[in-house]
């Protein structure tokens, strides 16, 4: 009598394992699935981009990321310029007084 | 003795199965995680084949926008700059009056009229002169007729009757009127600006 029930345990136990077995191959095959339909979607999605891209349709798209891209780029270098030219024209008068002095000298014969 | 058998056996088997689940968790989040970082390389790289197949358009774009900027920045400079070396000339043409007027105590203005027409005389070899100037210089030329006669070793001289209208200098003509040198201050002021700007401009570091 308890040898079968030790049996009876084991067959139980045995199932329980292969029961989790299974369960474990669903949860990685699911995840397989759920996987390769993810790269799937992206081989698609870049497959279709660059067929936009080669018969240049939704080109705007991808122009108007540069050029807001451009824009930004366009404005730093817009400041840069207007400093470098207050820069110059913040020359002190005593240093314009120099240089008209030398173009006096300039004038006059030697 | 056997039922604690049967607990052990029974707890082993548990422990087994959860981690069963949990390798298989931990194992299915690698795949996801890996098809996610596919999933960026795939876009990553299409961005990369896009950009080479619209390059040049969106090189056009940049170049569009960025070179109207570099453009007009470049034009604010050149204005900046020229309003600083028209300062300069200003300044220098205030000063080139002053001095024609005496009213430099630094520099004696008569013995450099007189180094404009021998500086003229140099340039056209001539043996005989008509010398114009303004009404403030002609009177001093009549005066000191000797003085310029002596500069220029005796040649013949005459000073024209009508003023010219200029700041100081002279404007020396020869006797048959081939030959004209105008030695004046205005025309010296604006070829020794033309000469000199670029030193000028980087002595006062704007260029």
């Amino acid at each position: 009598m308890e040898m079968k029930n030790i049996l009876s345990l084991g067959g139980r136990l045995k199932r329980l394992l292969a029961k989790a077995e299974e369960e474990g191959r669903g949860i990685i095959a699911e995840a397989q699935e759920k996987a390769d339909e993810t790269v799937r979607v992206a081989k698609d999605e870049a497959e279709k981009r660059l067929v936009r891209a080669q018969y240049r349709t939704g080109l705007d798209e991808f122009l108007k990321d540069a050029e807001e891209e451009a824009k930004k780029e366009a404005k730093r270098v817009e400041k840069e310029y207007a400093k470098r030219a207050e820069d110059i024209k913040a020359v002190p008068e005593d240093r314009i007084r120099e240089a008209a002095e030398l173009l006096v000298k300039e004038v006059m014969p030697k | 003795m056997s039922q604690e058998l049967d607990s052990k056996l029974i707890e082993k088997i548990v422990e087994q199965r959860n981690q069963f689940l949990v390798d298989a968790k931990e194992r299915a989040q690698r795949i996801l995680a890996k098809a996610e970082e596919e999933k960026q390389k795939i876009m990553e790289q299409t961005n990369k084949n896009i950009e080479g197949i619209v390059g040049s358009e969106l090189r056009a774009v940049h170049d569009r926008i960025v070179g109207r900027a570099q453009l007009e920045g470049r034009k604010k400079l050149l204005e900046a700059r020229m309003e600083v070396l028209d300062a300069v000339k200003a300044k220098a043409l205030e000063e080139v009056k002053a001095l024609a007027l005496g009213k430099r105590t630094d520099v004696e203005y008569s013995d450099h009229l007189i180094k404009l027409i021998i500086e003229a005389d140099e340039a056209m070899e001539e043996d005989e002169y008509s010398i114009s100037a303004n009404k403030r210089d002609l009177e001093y030329l009549k005066k000191n007729l000797n003085q310029v006669s002596k500069a220029l070793k005796g040649k013949k001289v005459r000073l024209s009757e009508t003023p010219a209208d200029i700041i100081g200098g002279v404007i020396v003509v020869n006797s048959n009127g081939t030959k004209t040198m105008e030695n004046t201050l205005e025309i010296r002021l604006e070829a020794a600006n033309g000469r000199l700007q670029t030193e000028i401009a980087e002595k006062l570091g704007v260029i």
